[in-house]
């Protein structure tokens, strides 16, 4: 549109237009285009004044910086923002967008009740190390914190080589425990899905008067690991407290479990026992394996059987069999519990000089927490550019559209 | 420092003033702009509505609008009272929608058709000539007589405020003068 009739003017049209222009300066023009000079001068005596009571106001709200006029604060708000471009507003409103995502998860990242990661959880244990030691009686207490991934547990050191062979593999899916339980929990490296029958007992001491609080912490810890409050006790008299409780929780949480109650207050003393259940396990297993194909085989003879004293005899036999299936199962199933299930027994102890968990937090917790924080901040970002650079785009276009469709309906007023 | 308050009505003073105090060059050349403009813009936007009250509105509108967007001017896209206009422009078609009628630019104040008591019967003659005319144009030739002779715009201003080529703008305007100076003279 713009390029369209772009011939330049002949020379008599330029005279002619020069002629207009030198009217409308004052100044004198060629005798033959006298005519052009008087058009010109009738024109611009047509040139509309404004009244002078409207021009004092302009010139007022000019000098007020058009200011407070008019229209109410919504009106100025709206001719201040009329003024902006689309496309200048773009990136700092992105910007801010992302500035205002990454805010929202560092403040996320830092929250306390929230569900640390691993790392945070690490830190957690080398400070129960710590406070175990520094406690009145640490001896006992640190002597009492056993890590499952020493070479042998409490007790039941690690099965020799030739003990592991012997156990039949199991078949995935007999417990759901073996495909999430990490290397931290075999008890012989290099030798997967055994069966372990874990329990914790664990200490705690924080202020008396926090004993409650800290004690519903746990009991809501519990819960959303998806375990049971077996027993819990509460004693508080005068400035003493205790809690009691018994936890049983699913042994494929119990590690994270673990690291949320031990984040809750100091820890006092931590014993996990743990016992290889594999070969009880394994046994009932086949046990119960054996006894449901030999009913499979009595069944089939049953069927075959040629008199009725031969099926008689046949149906005793299948009657003991399906009592010995049914303890088999029995006991197959109390040994995965026993696998499937630990139980935590959990004390927390009020004491008058215990600190605040946070005041525990060392210079590598917290650049710890600054590398998770930074972490998510990259993350946010990239998904954050992955949302606006595409918006953008879009913003961009449908900015070009509107600009051309508002031109085109202007320029149409003058069309009428 | 001046202690002398600025007088009412003296508008030198008083747009100069509170611009010194603040510092910004923007609003110094805004200033500026509107005293230069002032009477330009109005003349242009009053041609174009035919309505004393709407184009004094709708000037002040361009004006405010101008002055919020002052840091959206771009010198390489052609001269500041170009810009300027391009707004009151837009403001004015807008007012044309919203209104859905075209003014016609007769341009002519209430007494229009009263001939002034000094002038000779022979200039009343051309100047009821040149109104009959100015009434034949169509609606963008009357801007262009709007733009050229009530505004003064030169033609590259005037090709910055309809968006053609200066070329072209001169174009149109010759067309238009031609146009109205035939007509004047049939009705001669």
């Amino acid at each position: 549109m713009r390029l369209r009739s772009d011939k330049p003017l002949d020379d008599q049209a330029e005279r002619e237009l020069s002629a207009v222009d030198r009217a409308l300066a004052g100044r004198e023009v060629d005798p033959d285009l006298a005519d052009w000079a008087e058009l010109t001068a009738l024109l611009a005596e047509e040139r509309p004044e404004p009244a002078p009571g409207w021009t004092e106001e302009i010139d007022r709200r000019v000098a007020a910086g058009f200011r407070a006029d008019g229209g109410g604060g919504w009106a100025n708000l709206v001719a201040r923002f009329e003024g902006v471009r689309p496309m200048k507003v773009l990136a700092p409103v992105g910007a801010l967008a992302a500035v205002m995502v990454v805010a929202v998860v560092g403040v996320a990242s830092l929250d306390p009740g929230g569900d640390d990661s691993g790392d945070s959880a690490n830190s957690a244990n080398s400070t129960t190390l710590e406070g175990a030691t520094s406690s009145p009686d640490g001896g006992s207490a640190a002597q009492g914190i056993e890590d499952s991934s020493a070479a042998g547990v409490a007790g039941f050191p690690a099965p020799s080589a030739a003990q592991e062979s012997a156990v039949e593999p199991i078949p995935s899916g007999a417990n759901p425990d073996f495909e999430t339980r990490s290397s931290r929990d075999q008890i012989a490296p290099g030798i997967d899905k055994r069966q372990v029958d874990r329990d914790v007992t664990l200490a705690l001491s924080t202020r008396p008067e926090d004993v409650r609080e800290t004690t519903d912490q746990a009991i809501a810890i519990t819960r959303s690991a998806g375990g049971v409050v077996s027993s819990s006790q509460v004693s508080e008299a005068g400035k003493q407290a205790t809690a009691t409780l018994e936890l049983v929780i699913p042994t494929r949480e119990l590690d994270s479990t673990l690291d949320q109650l031990t984040d809750l207050a100091n820890v006092q003393s931590l014993t996990e026992a743990s016992e290889d259940i594999t070969k009880p396990f394994v046994s009932a297993q086949d046990r119960l394996k054996d006894a449901e194909a030999q009913r499979a085989e009595l069944l089939r003879a049953l069927g075959n059987a040629d008199t009725a004293a031969e099926a008689q005899a046949i149906q005793f036999q299948l009657d003991d069999i399906r009592r010995e299936i049914s303890v088999a199962e029995s006991q197959f199933e109390n040994i995965a519990r026993q696998a499937r299930l630990a139980e935590v027994s959990l004390t927390i102890q009020g004491d008058p000089n215990a600190e605040a968990k946070d005041d525990d937090r060392t210079i590598g917790d917290w650049l710890d927490d600054t590398a998770s924080v930074l972490r998510d901040v990259a993350g946010i970002l990239l998904v954050s550019a992955a949302i606006l650079v595409p918006l953008g785009i879009l913003v961009a276009v449908a900015w070009f559209v509107v600009s051309g469709l508002r031109r085109r309906r202007r320029e149409r007023a003058l069309d009428a | 420092m001046d202690s002398n308050p600025p007088r009412r009505g003296d508008m030198e003073q008083v747009l100069t003033a509170p611009a010194v105090r603040a510092g910004s060059t923007a609003k110094l050349e805004f200033e500026a702009l509107y005293r230069e403009s002032r009477d330009d813009v109005y003349a242009y936007v009053s041609g174009l509505l035919r309505d004393r009250s709407a184009a004094e509105d709708v000037t002040a509108m361009a004006f405010e609008r101008a002055y919020r967007k002052s840091s959206s001017f771009d010198p390489r896209k052609g001269s500041r009272r170009g810009w300027l206009f391009g707004i009151a422009r837009n403001a004015a078609l807008d007012e044309l929608r919203r209104r859905r009628r075209i003014a016609e630019l007769a341009a002519d104040p209430e007494d229009v058709d009263a001939a002034s008591p000094h002038e000779s019967a022979e200039v009343a003659v051309r100047r009821a000539a040149l109104r009959d005319a100015m009434r034949t144009l169509d609606p963008r030739e009357r801007e262009l007589v709007a733009l050229k002779f009530f505004a003064g715009l030169n033609n590259a201003e005037i090709a910055q405020v309809i968006g053609v080529s200066e070329s072209n703008a001169g174009t149109k305007l010759h067309r238009t003068i031609n146009k109205l100076r035939e007509a004047c003279d049939e009705a001669a």
